[in-house]
């Protein structure tokens, strides 16, 4: 290459980089075309995860609101909503009702959210007559409400409440692991259908070098190969639990190595 | 010899007036009181206000002008009365000169007030530090570089956010290099200047005393150990001007002349924070030291990328002029990084850079005179005043919430079109939007890395933009909930106020920016509605 030709390729470089920065800073997320073509065929209100990274004014026209704005009224109000996850997200509900019809495209994830859809069905509103105990002391419960004292200590008990995992507020069973061995929670036999795992440690105890909280399952006394443990990240994470037969009784057993502010809460959740 | 501090050609001076208007045309605010909230930099505002209390009201205590203009955070207590925490050199030089005013106008309120003091009392320091900076600079570069780096440090290093807003940290660091520079005349005069502005320095930030030290051990033996009683004799004859006012202010507040408002925090937050260790400072913590220099909240070498050669350039290869005083130099340098390293504070909230350790910039400045590598030196030089530059010009107090605020908060802001007031204290410019703001350092970060390195030093400058856009596009935030709640907080209370639009969409638009409902709801057509 001789001096005019590399001065040439010198001077393409600043418009191509000019081109190319236009295009890195104000091309709009490609989830927001893909949303606008959604909502010329069925339109509504969108709703923005608070989880997904978006710039403002790529959502010109269209109605958008993020998620911590959005009231359980205004879905009474609408009737269903289009909530914009991000790809991957967890199981979580909208102003109560949890999301359907989710699909993935352009790096988001699109759900449905109705106000009239069924009530997804979780352990923590029928807890009764769920069992937990350890070495200490052994319950059943009477109620979701009401607490079930496994041990000594005034954590130490199983019942439904709210907890902020991720900053994302949701009611889950409270179980806080105990010194020295497992609580082992003994579920009578499910309704039919398959089931999801779900589990955090509340926000206000994801401090310090604290180790996760395990947990095993058995079904029918059998253990089984599954092993989730939480704790090791913020939020509260779902997992496919192995298909249940009707009769079947499932346990499990929450450990922790060292269980202070390990404030621990899990759900069933029926698919 | 020195020689004048004012540029002597016509090029030099046309980019001593760019760096000017860049300082006097935006005028970021944040602290009016209004029914939905307010974003109260108190690192500022105390300040504002320790200088109205003593004018206006006679009056050490800050307790009447947050009774007239709102509650201020960063305050001392005492006997039940409200003091600044700060160390007091920015009341003790602002009240004198907020006085010669009222001898001709009203009181000012507060917004005035504020870019007052921005702009007579704050602004002078920064113009010196960069003027004396360009001499330095001179010994051993040409004009073309010192002119590129007289604009790109005036308008794309921590010089910037902290003289736009009136806090003690760039008049610091003046005072701090002004020491470096004056203390090297073997004169009387010199060790009177040194010792003037060596003992500003810590009572305009107290931190930076331990700046002071190395160069007060260079200076006070730089003729032999025969000399030092004279030298030092001189050095404290100068400093005691600003070590008797700052002595007597803190008798005033605080009832001792030995005794700080660090004593008397009246926030337990940071009283726990200063309480540890010795005045807040304990052990070493190195991963502060990596957060400061490289994170994309905070980075000195991130937000001016130029300043991390110009340490490679100062510590490494220092021009011939420099060597004899690098140890020196390191030593400062180890001084203000062992502070930050120490003290559990070191973040320092919101803010553009680690403005704790600003005193270091100027003289990792003084590397880049003799840097070999025009390119790099152009393009980054480019790229230091859009990263830091545009910042500073918009909202220069960036919040502690973002991991990644320019992805977050500054460029979606600039996207939507909120701008500071403009010009200057005038609100109804901020109609205009950011784009002149933008477009004026875009062509001031072109025209740097033109002087820096030629057509290729501007050629290069482009491509590095587009890199460092890709990348800080591409890194998510750590929490982005919290990212979002905080950029709708910050949309909500921008200043100056961006009036609601008329139309129901753009009105539903400008709610959900804010994360707001009302207008959303308004907008909805009725037909989407099942109730």
């Amino acid at each position: 290459m001789n001096e005019s030709s590399i001065k040439n390729a010198l001077g393409a470089l600043v418009p191509l980089s000019l081109f190319i920065l236009a295009y890195v800073l104000l091309s709009p997320a490609s989830w927001s075309d893909a949303l606008r073509t959604t909502l010329e065929n069925e339109p509504g209100l969108v709703v923005v995860d608070d989880e997904l990274a978006y710039d403002p004014s790529d959502l010109r026209g269209i109605i958008f609101l993020s998620e911590s704005a959005f009231e359980a009224p205004m879905l009474e109000q609408l009737g269903r909503v289009w909530w914009v996850r991000p790809a991957g997200a967890a199981e979580a509900d909208l102003a109560g009702q949890s999301a359907r019809d989710c699909r993935e495209a352009h790096g988001v994830m699109l759900c449905l959210v109705s106000a009239t859809q069924t009530q997804t069905w979780r352990l923590s509103d029928h807890l009764k007559g769920v069992k937990a105990s350890t070495s200490k002391a052994s319950c059943v419960s009477a109620s979701s409400q009401r607490k079930c004292s496994y041990g000594p200590n005034d954590w130490e008990y199983m019942r439904r409440e709210e907890h902020t995992f991720a900053g994302r507020t949701r009611n889950c069973i409270w179980t806080h692991p105990v010194a020295g061995g497992p609580v082992t929670i003994s579920i009578p036999p499910l309704p039919k259908g398959t089931y999801r795992f779900g589990a955090g440690i509340d926000d206000s105890g994801m401090r310090g070098e604290l180790p996760p909280v395990t947990v095993d399952f058995t079904i029918n006394g059998q253990a089984q190969t599954l092993k989730v443990v939480s704790g090791a990240r913020r939020g509260f994470e779902t997992h496919p639990l192995p298909a249940l037969q009707p009769s079947d009784q499932l346990g499990l057993l929450i450990r922790a190595e060292k269980t202070g502010a390990r404030f621990f809460c899990w759900d069933l959740i029926k698919k | 010899m020195m020689g004048s501090l004012w540029p002597q050609t016509r090029r030099g001076v046309i980019v001593l007036v760019a760096v000017l208007l860049g300082w006097l045309w935006p005028f970021p605010y944040f602290n009016t009181i209004l029914a939905d909230g307010t974003i109260n930099n108190p690192n500022e505002v105390t300040r504002v206000y320790a200088v109205a209390a003593l004018i206006d009201d006679r009056s050490w205590s800050i307790d009447a002008p947050i009774r007239r203009w709102g509650g201020v955070d960063d305050k001392a207590k005492r006997e039940g009365r409200l003091y600044s925490s700060k160390a007091p050199g920015t009341t003790l030089i602002g009240a004198p000169v907020y006085q010669l005013y009222r001898l001709v106008g009203p009181a000012l309120d507060k917004r005035t007030l504020t870019w007052f003091l921005r702009i007579i009392v704050g602004l002078p320091f920064s113009l010196f530090l960069l003027l004396l900076l360009r001499r330095e600079l001179l010994r051993a570069c040409d004009e073309d570089r010192a002119d590129g780096l007289m604009l790109c440090l005036g308008l794309g290093s921590m010089i910037y956010p902290y003289t736009l807003v009136f806090a003690g940290h760039a008049m610091a660091t003046a005072m701090v290099f002004a020491a470096y520079v004056y203390g090297r005349q073997s004169d009387p005069k010199g060790m009177l200047l040194f010792g003037l502005c060596a003992a500003a320095a810590p009572a305009l930030e107290y931190p930076h005393a331990l700046a002071i030290v190395p160069l007060g051990l260079r200076y006070l033996t730089a003729e032999g150990t025969a000399r030092i009683a004279r030298r030092f004799a001189y050095g404290v004859a100068g400093g005691l001007a600003p070590i008797a006012a700052t002595c007597w202010a803190q008798a005033q507040m605080f009832g001792s002349a030995t005794k700080t408002g660090y004593s008397f925090l009246e926030n337990t937050a940071y009283k726990d924070l200063h309480g540890v260790g010795f005045f807040g400072m304990s052990v070493p913590q190195l991963d502060r030291l990596g957060a400061a220099f490289f994170s994309l909240e905070l980075g000195l070498f991130v937000f001016t990328p130029i300043l991390a050669i110009g340490a490679i350039g100062v510590l490494l290869r220092p021009s011939p002029a420099l060597r004899s005083e690098r140890p020196w130099i390191a030593a400062l340098i180890a001084l203000e990084l062992l502070f930050l390293a120490t003290h559990g504070g070191w973040r320092g909230g919101w803010s553009i850079g680690p403005r704790y350790i600003m005193p270091i910039v100027p003289f990792l400045a003084l590397g880049l005179s003799a840097w070999q590598r025009p390119l790099l030196l152009a393009s980054l030089a480019g790229l230091s005043i859009i990263l830091c530059g545009i910042p500073s010009a918009l909202y220069p107090h960036l919040s502690d919430v973002f991991s990644n605020p320019w992805a977050s908060f500054v460029l979606p802001a600039i996207k939507s079109g909120l701008a500071p007031y403009q010009p200057g204290p005038f609100a109804g410019g901020s109609e205009w939007g950011p784009g002149l703001i933008v477009g004026c350092l875009f062509l001031a970060a072109v025209a740097s890395a033109k002087l820096l390195g030629g057509r290729s030093g501007l050629v290069a400058f482009f491509p590095a933009l587009v890199l460092a856009s890709v990348v800080l596009r591409a890194v998510p935030e750590r929490d982005q909930r919290a990212a979002r709640l905080e950029t709708c907080r910050l949309y909500a209370l921008w200043e100056p106020r961006v009036k609601r639009p008329s139309g129901s969409w753009a009105a539903a638009h400008y709610d959900a920016t804010r994360c707001r409902s009302e207008s959303v709801l308004q907008a909805l057509p009725k037909s989407w509605e099942t109730k």
